[in-house]
C-alpha cells in the first residue's frame, strides 16, 4: 500500500522504503531519511534529511492542521484521501432501519451536507435516534415529511453528489 | 456611574467591554445560548445568564427575554455591542421604558441614522456632502429616468441594505434596466423591501470613517479617522488608523463634516460617520452606524482612550470625558480580523474546532478575542474569531509588528485567513498605502497562498502523518525480518 | 562460531562457465514468472476493467504494508498443466504483513477465466491454508472465483485433500484462534461461498462482490426465478439482511482499508523464542552462488560455499567436522535465527546417517529449528553398507527427523534422489516449507540410472522369452525413459505439481528462509520425544 493523503487537494503518497538503520519515506521522486523526535504536546519535532524542523499540529478528525513556519497547511489524512476520492459514489439514500415516525428534518432539499452531519430525527419505540449523512452530498429528496409514520426499510432522505468543485476561486 | 451592566452580546465585543467594566468597578451579567456555554465571555462575566430558545442567534435577538434578565439581574445599564440588537430603535425604547440605560444612542438617532435614504437626506440637508443619487419613490420608469440622469457608473443599493447585498454596478444605460430589476428582487429576497436607490459610482473609492461620541446635547467630538478600505465580499478585513496617503486638510474637512451631522443630529454616545473618497479628493457621506465599531480599537490605540469608558460614561450622564483640543492622533495603528475563513476558496465561512490557539504578546501588539483553545466554531455565528490590533510608531512599524504578530498566531482546527493577513502585510502595494475598496480583488494574484515548496510539503504530511496510529503501525510495528528486508518481492 | 573460509576460486574457468549457466537459468525462472504473473489476454483484462475491478496484484501491494517483503508460493504452480491455461494455478498465495501482523494471503486471479478452480488451483490453496494452520497464521482471502472448473470435478471436488479440505483448514484454524478475514471483490459461488462464510470477518464490496451457493443462471434453471446477482447475494443483502458478511465496502479500495482495519485490532501472536541475534549479512555475496551451483545435475560441490552465502556474516559452528563427512551439520544464524543446518557433501553413508539423527536430537533438545540443504542422490547401496546396516541407520535419520518437534525447513539446492529425500526432510515429511532451486532435479533415481535399469529389466525380458536382443528397442527404452525423466525430474514440473513451495533465485533464499522461520515462530513447539541418544 501506499499512504495516501491530501494536501491543498492534492493527492500526496508516501511509501516507506526502508526501516532499518533508518526510516526512509518516498514522496513523489524524492526520498526523505525521517527521524520523528519525541515530543509532548501539540508541538513536533521531525528530522527530515537531517535538518531539524519543528512546529504545531491538531488532528482535526481525519484532517490535521500543521503549522511550519509561518505559514499553517491542512493536511488530509488517508480516510480524507478516500472520502473525497469515493465522494458521490454510493451511500445515495437514508433508510430506515425500523418503523417509526419524523419527529423532525434538520435539512432541506437542496441544502449542501457533510458526511455525519444529522438529517433527520426519528422516533421508533419511544427512542428517538438522530440519522446522519453517509457522505457529503447535497439533499436531493425528503421523502417522508416531519410527524409522519413510515415501515421499516422506508426511504428517508436521498442525497445527490456534490456538484464538481469549481477549477478557480472566482474574483471579486 | 452605571453600576452593573449586561452585556447582550456575546464572542470577542462581549469580552471587550466586560474588561472596562472591571477595570471601573462595574458588575457585569453576561448572556450566553447553550451553544456557547464554554466562550468566554460566560466564565469573564461576573454572572452569566442561559438565553432560552433553539436558534442561536435568534437567542440573542430575543428583546424581551434580554430585558427580562435586566430586570431580574437588576442591572441599570445594557450594552448592546455591535451587531444583534446594537441598531435596533425598537429596543432601545424598550430598554428605556424598562429604566435601563441603553448603552448607545437614543432611538430617535438610531432611526434617523438606520434607513439609508433618510439619513442621506439629513446629510445632504445639513451641507454634508452626498454622492449624486436618484431614489425609488415612484414607478419604475420614473426611477430609470432619474438614475440615468445621475450618470455613470452607477451604483444600485438596496435602501433598507447593507454589506454588499443586492448592491450592482452598472456602466452602461443598456444595462440599468435588467441590473435595477435585479437589485430590487434580491434586496426583497434579504431584506423584506425592494426599494433601491441609485448613485454615482465613485471609482477606486475609499473608505473612511470618522469616530465620534457625542452627550446628546449637541456637544460632539471626534476622535480622527479610520481607514477601512481593505474589504473583501464588501466587509472590512484590515482597518487603520490614521488613513494613509490622506492630507491633514482633507482629514479636517472629513472630521469637521462628521461632527457637523453627529451635532445636527444631537447624537449620543459613540458612532461613526463613514464617507466614500474618491481619487479626486471628494469625499461622500456614506451611512452612519450608531454602535461601536469593530474597528474601534486601532482609534483607541492612536488617540490613547478607551472608547468603551467613554460610552458607560455617557451613558451614566457624565457627559463627555474629554474635549476635542486633548485628543490628538499619535503614531499608527493596524487592526486585522481573524475569521473563520477560506481565502482560497472565495472566503468562505469556515467551521470547525479551535484546537490549538497560541496568542502573540508583547509591546504593542493587542488581541481582542472571544474565543479559548477547544472551542467549536460553528455556522450558528458570525466568522469573526478575533481581532489583532497593533500600534506602532509609524505605519511600517504598526505593519511590521502586524506581520510577526500574525506568524506568531497559532490557531489551528479551523480554517482562517492569518496567512492571508500576513501576505498582505507582505504586500508592496500595501505597503506604499495605496488602498481602495478593490484593492484585495485587485491584488487577489499576489495574495494566493504560494504553492508549497517541497520542503514544506514533506514536513507537513510527514507531521500530520505521525499523529496517525495507522501511519505509526506502518513505520514502526512491522515484525522482524520483515521490517529488515524492506520492499522485496521473490 | 566461526566465518566459513571460502576456497571459491572466483576467477576460475569453472566459476565463469557455471555463473553464466546459472545467471541464464535465473533469467529464463524470472520471465516465466513474469508471464505467469502478469501476462493475461487483452479481453480479461478489458472485462475485469469495465467492472472497475483491480487486478490480484494491485489489490496485494495496497493491502500489504509499504515497504515490506512478500514471499510468494508457487508461483509457477500449474505451468505445466492444463496447456498452461492457468498461470500460477489461477491464484496467489504468500506470506506478508498487513497492519504490521504476518499473514498468509489468498487471492484469486479472475484475470484466469473468471478465477475459476482447476485442481492445482484447490492444491495450491489448501497448501496455503495448511501453512496458516501449521504456522498459526493468520490468513486474508481476496475472494474472486467464479467456483470450481465444473469439467474437471472428479480432480478437485471428491478426495480428502481436494477442495473439502479448504473449509476443513479453515473452520480447524478459526478452532485454534487463528484468524481469517475475507474481502469479497467478485463472485464466490457454490463451494466458494464458504471461504467469506466460514471466515471470522469479512468484507463486501458494494457492486461487485457477491457471495451465494447458486448464482443467477443456477436458480433460474432450478427454480425458474430471475433475479440479479445483488439482489441474490450482493454486499447490502449480506451485511444487512442475511448477516453471511460483515462490512459493506463502497469500493475495493475502501474493502483494502476496512479489512486492514480489521487486521490492526488483531492481538498480536505471542512467538516462541527462539535464540536470536542481531542479523548481519553474509561476508560473501550471495551473487556468488550462481558460480557454485553446478551446471550438470551429476557434478557435485562443496555445501560450506553455500551456506557462507545464506547464514549471518557467514559465521558457522560446526558439529562433528571429521565424522560422516558427507554430511555437514551445524548451527548457524539466518536473519539472526538461530538454526541448525544439515547440508549434503556427498552420498550418506553410515556415519553421515548417524551423524544426522544425532545432531537433530541436539536441535531437537535445544529447540533449534533445522534447515536442510539438499543436495542428494541417496544412501549408499552395496554388500559392505547393507552388512553395515545401512537401512537402520537411514531409518535412524528419519525418525530423527519425523519425531522432531522444532520447525523444518527445505532448500532443494541441486539432486533430490532416492531415499535421500527422505531422510533430509522431502516434501512428504511435513517441514513446514519447502522450496526448490531452479537447477534441482527430483526422483525416485537419477534419469540415467532409471533408463539403465529399465534397459536391463528389458534385456532380461527380452533374454527370458528367448528373444533376439535388439540394442535398438533397447534404446528406445532407454530414451524413452530419459525423455520421461528429464521432464519429470525438472524443478519446474516439480513446481508445477506443488512438490515445493516454490523456485527461489539462489540469492532470495536468504530472505526467504528469514520469513519462512519468522512465520514458524507463532505456532507453539510440539511436545519433546527422547532424550539424545549417542548413535
Amino acid at each position: 500500500m501506499s499512504y495516501e493523503m491530501l494536501l491543498n487537494e492534492q493527492d500526496i503518497s508516501l511509501d516507506i522504503l526502508a526501516r532499518r538503520p533508518d526510516l526512509k519515506i518516498k514522496s513523489g521522486d524524492s526520498t526523505y531519511t525521517v527521524f520523528e523526535m519525541p515530543s509532548d504536546g501539540a508541538e513536533f519535532e521531525i528530522e527530515v534529511d537531517g535538518e531539524l524542523y519543528s512546529g504545531y499540529r491538531y488532528v482535526s478528525g481525519d484532517e490535521v492542521y500543521v503549522r511550519i513556519g509561518t505559514r499553517t497547511f491542512i493536511v488530509g489524512l488517508p480516510q480524507a484521501s478516500l472520502r473525497a476520492h469515493s465522494q458521490g459514489k454510493t451511500g445515495d439514500a437514508l433508510h430506515a432501519d425500523m418503523p417509526g415516525t419524523v419527529i423532525s428534518l434538520h435539512t432541506e432539499v437542496g441544502a449542501e451536507v457533510k458526511a455525519g452531519d444529522k438529517l433527520i430525527t426519528i422516533e421508533s419505540m419511544k427512542l428517538q435516534v438522530g440519522l446522519v449523512a453517509p457522505r457529503d452530498g447535497v439533499v436531493e429528496a425528503i421523502h417522508v415529511p416531519a410527524e409522519t409514520a413510515f415501515d421499516r426499510g422506508a426511504l428517508l432522505i436521498s442525497l445527490a453528489p456534490l456538484a464538481a468543485p469549481e477549477a478557480a476561486p472566482a474574483k471579486s | 456611574m452605571l453600576k452593573k451592566v449586561l452585556i447582550a452580546n456575546r464572542g470577542e465585543i462581549a469580552c471587550r467591554v466586560i474588561r472596562t467594566c472591571k477595570r471601573l468597578g462595574i458588575a457585569t451579567v453576561a448572556v450566553y445560548h447553550h451553544e456557547d456555554r464554554l466562550a468566554p465571555h460566560v466564565k469573564l462575566a461576573d454572572t452569566a445568564v442561559q438565553l432560552k430558545g433553539d436558534v442561536p442567534t435568534a437567542a440573542y435577538l430575543d428583546q424581551d427575554q434580554i430585558i427580562a434578565i435586566c430586570q431580574e439581574s437588576e442591572v441599570d445599564g445594557i450594552h448592546p455591542g455591535y451587531g444583534f440588537l446594537s441598531e435596533n430603535a425598537g429596543f432601545v425604547q424598550k430598554v428605556t421604558e424598562a429604566g435601563i440605560a441603553f448603552i448607545g444612542p437614543d432611538a430617535a438617532s438610531m432611526n434617523l441614522m438606520g434607513d439609508k435614504i433618510r439619513s442621506r437626506n439629513f446629510a445632504r440637508d445639513h451641507g454634508v456632502p452626498v454622492a449624486p443619487s436618484a431614489l425609488q419613490d415612484g414607478d419604475l420608469e420614473d426611477f430609470l429616468k432619474k438614475a440615468e440622469a445621475v450618470g455613470f457608473p452607477l451604483l444600485i443599493k438596496a435602501s433598507a441594505g447593507g454589506g454588499g447585498k443586492g448592491m450592482k454596478i452598472v456602466r452602461q444605460a443598456s444595462e440599468l434596466r435588467e441590473q435595477i430589476t435585479t437589485a430590487a428582487s434580491e434586496a426583497q429576497r434579504y431584506f423584506g423591501d425592494s426599494r433601491v436607490y441609485a448613485e454615482r459610482l465613485v471609482e477606486l473609492p475609499r473608505h473612511i470613517e470618522v469616530q465620534v461620541v457625542g452627550d446628546g446635547n449637541g456637544n460632539v467630538v471626534h476622535l480622527f479617522e479610520r481607514e477601512c478600505s481593505l474589504q473583501r465580499r464588501y466587509q472590512k478585513i484590515v482597518e487603520e488608523s490614521p488613513a494613509p496617503n490622506l492630507p491633514k486638510e482633507l482629514r479636517d474637512r472629513i472630521c469637521a463634516a462628521a461632527v457637523k451631522l453627529a451635532q445636527a443630529a444631537n447624537y449620543k454616545n459613540a458612532g461613526t460617520v463613514e464617507f466614500i473618497l474618491g481619487a479626486d479628493g471628494e469625499f461622500y457621506f456614506l451611512e452612519m452606524n450608531t454602535r461601536l465599531q469593530v474597528e474601534h480599537p486601532i482609534t483607541e490605540e492612536v488617540v490613547g482612550v478607551d472608547l468603551v469608558e467613554a460610552q458607560l460614561k455617557v451613558a451614566s450622564g457624565e457627559g463627555l470625558p474629554f474635549k476635542q483640543e486633548d485628543l490628538k492622533q499619535t503614531g499608527w495603528s493596524i487592526e486585522c480580523r481573524i475569521n473563520a475563513e477560506e481565502p482560497e476558496k472565495d472566503f468562505r465561512p469556515a467551521i470547525g474546532r479551535i484546537g490549538r490557539l497560541q496568542v502573540p504578546t508583547g509591546e504593542g501588539v493587542r488581541f481582542d478575542a472571544g474565543i479559548v483553545e477547544g472551542q467549536a466554531v460553528t455556522p450558528a455565528f458570525d466568522s469573526m474569531l478575533a481581532k489583532l490590533i497593533t500600534y506602532g510608531a509609524t505605519r511600517e512599524e504598526a505593519a511590521e509588528l502586524m506581520e510577526a504578530a500574525l506568524e506568531d498566531l497559532v490557531m489551528l482546527g479551523v480554517p482562517n485567513n492569518i496567512d492571508y493577513l500576513a501576505r498582505i502585510m507582505r504586500n508592496p502595494a500595501f505597503l506604499s498605502g495605496k488602498l481602495h475598496t478593490g484593492f484585495l480583488p485587485q491584488e487577489a494574484d499576489s495574495l494566493i497562498a504560494p504553492e508549497p515548496t517541497a520542503e514544506e510539503q514533506i514536513v507537513a504530511v510527514l507531521a500530520a502523518a505521525f499523529t496517525d496510529v495507522d501511519f505509526q503501525r506502518i513505520a514502526y510495528e512491522i515484525p522482524e525480518p520483515h521490517a529488515s528486508i524492506g520492499f522485496w518481492r521473490n | 562460531m566461526t566465518i566459513i573460509k571460502s576456497t571459491l576460486n572466483t576467477s576460475s574457468e569453472e566459476f565463469r562457465q557455471r555463473y553464466a549457466h546459472n545467471k541464464k537459468a535465473v533469467a529464463e525462472l524470472r520471465e516465466m514468472q513474469r508471464v505467469a504473473r502478469h501476462i493475461r489476454p487483452q479481453r480479461d483484462l478489458d472485462r475485469l476493467a469495465k467492472q472497475g475491478k483491480m487486478l490480484p496484484r494491485e489489490r496485494l501491494e495496497k493491502l500489504l504494508d509499504p515497504g515490506t517483503p512478500f514471499l510468494e508460493f508457487s508461483t509457477l504452480a500449474a505451468n505445466r498443466a492444463y496447456n498452461g491455461e492457468s498461470p500460477s494455478a489461477s491464484c496467489i498465495t504468500g506470506i506478508g504483513t498487513i497492519s504490521g501482523q504476518e499473514v498468509v494471503i489468498h487471492a484469486d486471479d479472475a484475470s484466469v477465466k473468471g478465477g475459476a478452480w482447476y485442481p492445482l488451483t484447490v492444491k495450491k490453496i489448501v497448501r496455503a491454508l495448511e501453512i496458516a494452520l501449521e504456522n498459526h497464521l493468520p490468513m486474508v482471502h481476496l475472494c474472486d472465483s467464479a467456483g470450481g472448473q465444473l469439467q474437471l470435478q472428479s480432480d478437485l471436488f471428491p478426495d480428502k485433500h481436494l477442495a473439502g479440505r479448504m473449509f476443513r483448514h479453515q473452520a480447524m484454524m478459526s478452532k485454534y484462534g487463528i484468524k481469517q478475514l475475507a474481502l469479497v471483490f467478485g463472485q464466490c459461488t457454490a463451494g466458494g461461498a464458504y471461504i467469506p462464510g466460514l471466515c471470522d470477518y469479512n468484507v463486501i464490496v458494494r457492486g461487485t462482490g457477491a457471495v451465494f451457493l447458486g448464482g443467477p443462471p443456477l436458480v433460474k434453471a432450478a427454480t425458474g426465478a430471475i433475479v440479479t446477482s445483488e439482489e441474490l447475494g450482493g454486499c447490502d443483502m449480506h451485511t444487512q439482511i442475511s448477516g453471511t458478511c460483515d462490512y459493506p465496502a463502497d469500493s475495493e479500495d475502501d474493502a483494502i482499508r476496512i479489512g486492514r482495519d480489521i487486521v490492526a485490532q488483531w492481538e498480536k501472536p505471542k512467538k516462541w523464542s527462539i535464540q536470536q541475534a542481531v542479523p548481519e549479512a553474509p561476508l560473501y555475496d550471495p551473487d556468488e552462488l550462481y558460480g557454485i551451483i553446478p551446471d550438470d545435475i551429476k557434478k557435485g560441490f562443496e555445501m560450506r560455499e553455500v551456506i557462507a552465502r545464506i547464514v549471518d556474516g557467514s559465521r558457522f559452528h560446526e558439529y562433528q567436522p571429521a565424522y560422516g563427512t558427507t554430511l555437514v551439520c551445524g548451527y548457524a544464524n539466518i536473519w539472526g535465527f538461530k538454526v541448525g543446518i544439515l547440508a549434503n557433501n556427498g552420498i550418506l553413508f553410515n556415519d553421515s546417517s548417524l551423524k544426522a539423527a544425532h545432531f537433530m536430537e541436539l536441535c531437537n533438545q535445544n529447540n533449534t529449528p533445522l534447515l536442510f540443504l539438499q543436495n542428494i542422490t541417496g544412501f549408499m547401496i552395496g554388500t559392505e553398507y547393507e552388512r553395515a546396516g545401512i537401512t537402520k541407520d537411514g531409518a535412524k535419520m528419519i525418525m530423527a527427523q519425523v519425531g522432531s518437534h522444532v520447525p523444518k525447513f527445505t532448500v532443494m539446492c541441486h539432486a533430490s534422489f532416492g531415499a535421500g529425500n527422505y531422510g533430509m526432510c522431502g516434501r512428504a515429511y511435513d517441514g513446514r516449507f519447502l522450496f526448490t532451486w531452479p537447477n534441482h532435479q527430483i526422483g525416485v533415481m537419477g534419469g540415467e540410472q532409471a533408463a539403465n535399469t529399465l534397459a536391463e529389466v528389458k534385456l532380461n525380458q527380452l533374454k527370458r522369452n528367448g528373444q533376439e536382443v535388439n540394442e535398438e528397442i533397447l534404446n528406445e527404452v532407454r530414451a524413452q525413459t530419459l525423455k520421461a525423466y528429464e521432464t519429470q525430474t525438472s524443478a519446474y514440473y516439480s513446481t508445477s505439481e506443488l512438490w515445493d513451495d516454490g523456485i527461489l533465485d539462489p540469492v532470495d533464499t536468504r530472505n526467504a528462509l528469514g520469513m519462512a522461520i519468522s512465520a514458524s515462530l507463532n505456532a507453539p513447539l510440539g511436545d519433546r520425544g527422547y532424550g539424545v541418544f549417542r548413535m
